[in-house]
């Protein structure tokens, strides 16, 4: 199927993704919405991981934990934008910076 | 060979996708982004010979994942444009320590081949919907009950956080309705002339907070 | 086919947390939640106790999913014993605040039945989805307290690290299963047990593995949300957290590296030796610094944690034997702590260090057990918080690790440092004015629950140190079993 192309080079293509994720949190430290959405695709970079070992290593194994994985982060948006929602409303902004009500 | 030539394009989507993801100044565009690096992901997947896996990638990102998102960023109006500033100060430490990390990784994947890794999965394999099932509903019925409680946590936290019973609506209980009969509402008396009436079924109503 | 009854006391959690759920949807009040909470989790100890499960479920190949062994079996009892004082502070706590609801003993259900899962798992998508299950469902209660700007901001903070770790987990799952092929735990000891060094991709997977688990663990590098959380979270909710997750994780970690780990010994010991060290030091530290006594008190669990990593170093059936006798200990330490604690906020007194001045003036009782519980975390000798730290302290000498032990006894004293500080400004300092004028005149809280909790903590603290056999009898064969 694939001529040059090995599990090798799509570790790489996860990795970028995954250091992609990284640096959109560091980056956009105050804006928790682009923070939810870095973690996306950090998930995401896990995903591609699993699914080519799988299709390299023939095994599905990957295959059912991709699966799974893509269930737990619909549920865990669902909790993160809640709680975002919630915080919201008792503060007026979405600013993580601005989470500073404790200190020491 | 096609295949190799796929697999760069749908590589470099992704990395541009993600890239609008994290530099997009408008949230909105990120979302976008986000659509875009998931629907070649998909792409990637269904190329991987994980169809099924593809089209859920879709289904859960695309339809529910990034909606959710376009909600939340509707309902909530904020500044965007304040919350792009000081960015600029988080980049140098931030792509030092990254580029580190991805110069780490990149090592460690290159450093050794990958043994055992030499028959990927035959053209005429079964990794289709069905055989997915079947071992979903086998030997993997644990992590799949497990997944049901999961998302049950998800439903009774998005309510217990975000639903609000407002005393400020009027509502109607219909049952309440139904049973109402005249004698609750509706008192006949023969006042005396000059003796006035007082409603004896009446009583003030409080609000019922819950 | 599996036997389903070595799963019993998992699927009574989460068809229980199912009850709760309906019984409050259909007009059930939350107190009677709360005690059918109760209720569910005393019964289900009796099984347990008598009964213990041994052997391995969902058999797949070479492994299985889940494995049960009497350390397992041990954690999870302690786990149990740990979840009905917890259940019982969120009443008096959120009913006071008008935010008591049915739905909390669902979720706290569902985060003991992920932590269930958890100390059994023997497949990294079971450990996965445990570490979730028994992740959301903190979260949520985390921001419990919906109209307080400090509760959401904590969960806020939770959530987003917690997703980033159980991300890092999840590439590190990815890269371990790229190179070796399989998530199983039995297949990755078989896969690692053919000596020298792992490749680079496979170590660098294991570490991110870890890694997510010492977040959970709140070790030092990765303890930073842990002060926001326990400060801004409704104090029952920080108990909860700061008792059992901790053990959960702290079980599963045990068991990853006695397991599939157990070959790379000499490389997890001293990694784990720094980190240990440096939990104990930063967190007795920073918590002298502390003004508000829940932020002292995460400060403080972050030393703690150190403490417990001194056992695991140790890796002898002593060392680990010591590890769930200290988390044991600990957990119920900080639950008595908290009951206090939550007894002084309804009373409407400032829970700050400068607010306890002349707290053994104005309530004697909850100020001589604030005492004897700060004592016991202190590691002052009669109370069983000496033994806990004897425990782990002496297979670590034994193991060869003296410096360790060291660094974690001058640690100790730091911290009994600040325990001892706290019980003179209860003791001897004489409250400002303005303290005094809020607190309410004494009142006897005959009805809640918290001081029963309060007094079964010191109770068990006190038999337990003066009769540590009672525990660490239970403790070592449990640990020995895992060699």
């Amino acid at each position: 199927m694939f001529y040059s192309i090995t599990l090798t080079h799509i570790l790489t293509l996860s990795s970028v993704l995954l250091v992609l994720g990284l640096v959109g949190i560091v980056l956009n430290r105050r804006n928790i919405i682009a923070i939810l959405m870095c973690l996306e695709l950090i998930l995401l970079s896990a995903n591609i991981n699993l699914v080519a070992t799988s299709h390299f290593r023939a095994d599905l194994a990957g295959h059912i934990f991709t699966f799974f994985i893509l269930t737990v982060a619909a549920a865990e948006l669902a909790i993160g934008l809640a709680i975002v929602t919630l915080f919201f409303r008792n503060r007026g902004d979405i600013e993580i910076d601005s989470a500073d009500r404790m200190r020491g | 060979m096609l295949a190799d030539i796929l697999f760069l394009a749908f590589a470099t989507a992704i990395i541009l996708g993600a890239g609008t993801v994290v530099l997009a100044r408008n949230p909105m565009v990120g979302v976008l982004g986000l659509v875009f690096t998931f629907l070649n992901a998909a792409g990637l997947f269904i190329l991987l010979q994980a169809e099924f896996l593809g089209l859920l990638l879709i289904m859960v990102y695309v339809g529910a994942i990034a909606v959710m998102f376009l909600f939340v960023l509707m309902t909530i109006d904020i500044d965007f444009v304040k919350l792009r500033e000081g960015m600029a100060a988080y980049l140098p430490l931030g792509a030092v320590v990254m580029l580190a990390l991805l110069a780490e990784l990149l090592l460690a994947a290159y450093a050794a081949p990958i043994s055992g890794v030499g028959n990927p999965i035959g053209e005429g394999a079964d990794t289709s919907a069905a055989a997915l099932g079947a071992l979903l509903f086998t030997d993997y019925n644990l992590p799949f009950q497990m997944a049901g409680l999961v998302l049950l946590t998800a439903m009774v936290g998005a309510i217990v956080l975000t639903h609000r019973r407002r005393s400020d609506v009027k509502r109607q209980n219909i049952a309440k309705q139904v049973l109402r009969k005249p004698e609750d509402s509706m008192t006949l008396t023969q006042p005396k002339v000059g003796g006035g009436v007082t409603a004896s079924h009446w009583e003030p109503q409080t609000v019922e907070e819950k | 086919m599996t036997d389903l009854t070595l799963l019993f006391p998992t699927i009574f959690l989460a068809v229980w947390a199912l009850v709760l759920l309906m019984y409050g949807a259909f007009g059930g009040s939350a107190r009677t939640t709360a005690a059918f909470a109760c209720f569910g989790l005393a019964m289900l100890l009796v099984p347990m106790l008598t009964k213990p499960a041994m052997g391995s479920a969902f058999v797949l190949g070479q492994g299985a999913l889940l494995g049960f062994s009497p350390f397992t079996q041990l954690a999870q009892v302690l786990l149990l014993v740990l979840a009905i004082p917890v259940a019982l502070l969120a009443e008096p706590f959120f009913e006071g605040r008008k935010a008591h609801r049915a739905e909390i003993y669902t979720l706290m259900l569902l985060s003991l039945c992920g932590m269930f899962i958890l100390t059994a798992a023997q497949d990294f998508l079971p450990m996965y989805m445990g570490l979730e299950l028994m992740s959301f469902p903190l979260y949520i209660m985390a921001a419990m307290l919906r109209d307080r700007a400090e509760s959401s901001e904590a969960a806020l903070k939770y959530f987003v690290l917690g997703g980033l770790a159980s991300g890092l987990l999840l590439f590190g799952v990815g890269l371990v299963y790229a190179a070796t092929g399989t998530t199983q735990f039995a297949s990755l000891m078989v896969a690692l047990g053919q000596g020298g060094m792992p490749w680079p991709l496979l170590s660098v997977g294991l570490a991110l593995t870890v890694l997510a688990v010492l977040f959970k663990l709140s070790v030092v590098p990765f303890h930073m949300w842990t002060p926001d959380v326990y400060q801004g979270a409704p104090t029952p909710v920080t108990a909860f957290m700061a008792a059992l997750p901790k053990l959960a994780a702290i079980v599963l970690l045990v068991r990853l590296l006695e397991g599939p780990l157990s070959g790379l010994q000499e490389l997890w010991q001293p990694a784990l030796a720094v980190l240990a060290a440096a939990s104990m030091v930063v967190g007795s530290v920073v918590a002298i610094r502390q003004t508000d006594v829940k932020r002292l008190l995460a400060w403080s669990t972050i030393a703690n944690v150190g403490f417990v990593l001194c056992g695991v170093v140790a890796a002898s059936p002593q060392g680990h034997g010591g590890v769930l006798f200290y988390l044991a200990v600990y957990g119920l330490t900080m639950v008595g702590l908290f009951a206090v604690l939550i007894e002084l906020e309804n009373l409407q007194e400032p829970v700050t260090v400068h607010g306890l001045a002349g707290l053994a003036r104005r309530r004697p009782w909850l100020a001589t057990m604030l005492l004897m519980l700060l004592f016991s975390m202190a590691g002052v000798p009669p109370f069983a918080g000496f033994m806990a730290k004897l425990n782990v302290f002496a297979p670590l000498v034994a193991a060869g690790y003296t410096w360790l032990a060291v660094v974690g006894v001058m640690a100790s004293v730091v911290a009994a440092f600040y325990s001892l500080w706290l019980v003179k400004t209860m003791y001897f300092d004489v409250p400002s004015a303005e303290v005094a004028v809020v607190a309410k005149p004494v009142q006897s809280a005959q009805q809640s629950p918290l001081m029963l909790v309060a007094l079964a903590a010191v109770a068990v603290v006190l038999v337990l140190g003066v009769l540590p056999g009672l525990l660490s009898n239970l403790t070592l064969p449990a640990a020995t079993a895992l060699f």
